[in-house]
């Protein structure tokens, strides 16, 4: 079980809350300037990190905001959540 | 050292004093003409095809760890060919009938046992999913069947009566079988080593080298080996050893568990899957209960697994089959998948001349031979049966994809 500790309402189980995806993996700022392989990669293909990555995480089952969580996938050891702009 | 039972019975007489390793455990040579990565099922079965149909004996198969050590023995052992897609529901209907020579091909007991399975249907909608994947199955030559609740009761006499949960009837699939995980691993070991190839544990690939034509070695840390031909076999670590190569796989690490519960006197013939709560279990050979689910809700590297998921498997298993409630949780585990966009494996030549990747995609354990056999044909002729073309890496760009998440059943 992973506790993590939500900067709006503290330490929750991690089954309160659902993952949302890496944060490196960000949709392109102007899609159709891609060629088909670089949207084919966005659309396909996740970092897939071994070891921190940031992550974003969204509370559902409590405040229901979006936080960005610092975990090592190795492990699932955390370092920092924080809040995300826009989301506070 | 040939098994049988004249072996076993002098080798008693003899108070067993001279049986020798299964295989030998080897120190890399310089170069191979060819290289496996990753001693799972997938790619010891692959260096076993290499040597026995295609000549190719100078071939070594490097693993990081031990052999089998990865999902290879962690899995739940289902051999089901309940897909819906045609190209799947070909390549796994033919995946499941490999399996059943292996004994003797080998000469070693993997201890295959046809089980069947029953699928319990909860709903209206269910039941007609299940029709059209009966209809469409039929059409490779599977025998699945769709049951009334008269012939489910008779199947599962232990399960609660349908005035307690909506269950409409069910799926009867004559030909899943089971079969020994780890003697997967160990029996085509034993037959590679028989024809000269490398098994080497203890040896992670760190890098890979090339040239202008291609593949031309791996770094490892027991030094660097030459080959021009490289199969890639890793499940969960795809990823980082594809990328050795400049290679992008589309796949996400994401654990699978499993659990059993302290093994009691046989009760369960069959394996059985609950379809409404995404879960199934079987009785081992051993009695103990194993059971599964879907895999867990985020990506991880961690062995280990999320707590709310046995909960949720047990809870759903005591609510169809509450005979179990005073049964004993005796331990759990999580392996690392490598699960593709479509839920649909690769085996599949890569843009790098000589570098060839069999990434299971979701649950590979059944389809380990035969993936094997297209992995070492691939690697043998560089160029892809017409049984796994649809598995190509390319079909994520072409938009080919194979969108199994209609896949019935367990993993
Ligand atoms: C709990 C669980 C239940 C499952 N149930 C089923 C089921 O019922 N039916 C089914 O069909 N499938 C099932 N599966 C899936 C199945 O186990 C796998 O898809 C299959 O076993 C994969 O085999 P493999 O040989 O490709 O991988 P593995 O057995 O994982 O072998 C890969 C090997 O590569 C090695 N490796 C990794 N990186 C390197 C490196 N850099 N250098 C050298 N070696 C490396 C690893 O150490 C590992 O031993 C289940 C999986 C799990 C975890
Ligand atoms: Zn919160």
């Amino acid at each position: 079980m992973i506790y993590i500790d939500c900067p709006h309402c503290g330490e929750r189980n991690e089954d309160e809350f659902v993952y949302g995806g890496d944060v490196a993996h960000r949709r392109p700022e102007d899609p159709a300037a891609l060629s088909d392989a670089q949207w084919c990669n966005y659309i396909y293909t996740v970092p897939n990190t071994k070891g921190w990555a940031e992550e974003h995480w969204w509370h559902m089952r409590g405040c229901q905001r979006w936080i960005t969580v610092h975990r090592n996938s190795v492990n699932n050891e955390l370092q920092s959540v924080l809040r995300e702009k826009g989301n506070d | 050292m040939k098994y049988s039972a004249l072996t076993l019975a002098l080798q008693g007489l003899r108070n067993h004093r001279d049986w020798r390793p299964a295989w030998r455990n080897a120190t890399p040579k310089k170069s191979y003409d060819a290289i496996i990565i990753g001693g799972g099922g997938h790619g010891l079965g692959a260096a076993f095809y290499l040597a026995k149909k295609h000549g190719i004996r100078n071939v070594a198969v490097l693993e990081k760890g031990w052999l089998g050590g990865g999902n290879t023995a962690r899995n739940t052992m289902t051999i089901r060919d309940n897909f819906l897609y045609p190209d799947n529901a070909r390549f796994h209907h033919a995946a499941v009938k490999a399996w059943h020579s292996l004994s003797t091909e080998l000469n070693f007991n993997i201890m295959l046992s046809k089980r069947g399975m029953t699928t319990v249907l909860m709903s209206e909608r269910d039941l007609s999913d299940a029709q059209r994947m009966v209809n469409t199955t039929a059409l490779f030559g599977a025998k699945h069947r769709i049951i009334d609740l008269a012939e489910l009761q008779r199947r599962l006499p232990m399960a609660v009566s349908p005035e307690r949960l909506p269950i409409v009837g069910g799926i009867h699939h004559p030909d899943v079988v089971i079969a020994r995980h780890d003697a997967i691993a160990w029996g085509y070991a034993r037959a590679a080593s028989k024809f000269g190839v490398d098994i080497v544990e203890n040896c992670e690939v760190v890098d890979i080298h090339c040239d202008a034509q291609g593949v031309c070695g791996v770094e490892t840390t027991q030094g660097r080996i030459a080959t021009r031909k490289l199969g890639m076999a890793v499940a969960g670590h795809g990823k980082q050893v594809a990328a050795m190569a400049e290679i992008v796989l589309p796949i996400e690490t994401v654990p699978l568990q499993a659990l059993v519960s302290s093994p009691v006197k046989p009760v369960i013939d069959d394996v059985v899957v609950l379809r409404g709560f995404n879960t199934y279990f079987m009785q081992s050979d051993k009695g103990e209960l194993v059971m599964g689910a879907g895999t867990d809700p985020y990506p991880s590297y961690a062995q280990r697994g999320s707590p709310q998921i046995p909960e949720a498997i047990i809870a759903a298993i005591l609510q169809v089959f509450p005979m179990f409630e005073r049964m004993k949780f005796m331990r759990q585990w999580a392996g690392v998948l490598d699960i593709t966009y479509d839920n649909t494996p690769i085996i599949s030549k890569t843009p790098v001349a000589g570098f060839y990747v069999d990434v299971a995609g979701s649950g590979g354990f059944k389809t380990t031979p035969l993936a094997a056999m297209m992995h070492a044909d691939l690697i043998a002729n560089d160029r892809p049966d017409p049984m796994i073309d649809a598995y190509s890496l390319d079909r994520f760009a072409n938009g080919r994809l194979i969108l199994e998440r209609a896949s019935y059943g367990n993993r």
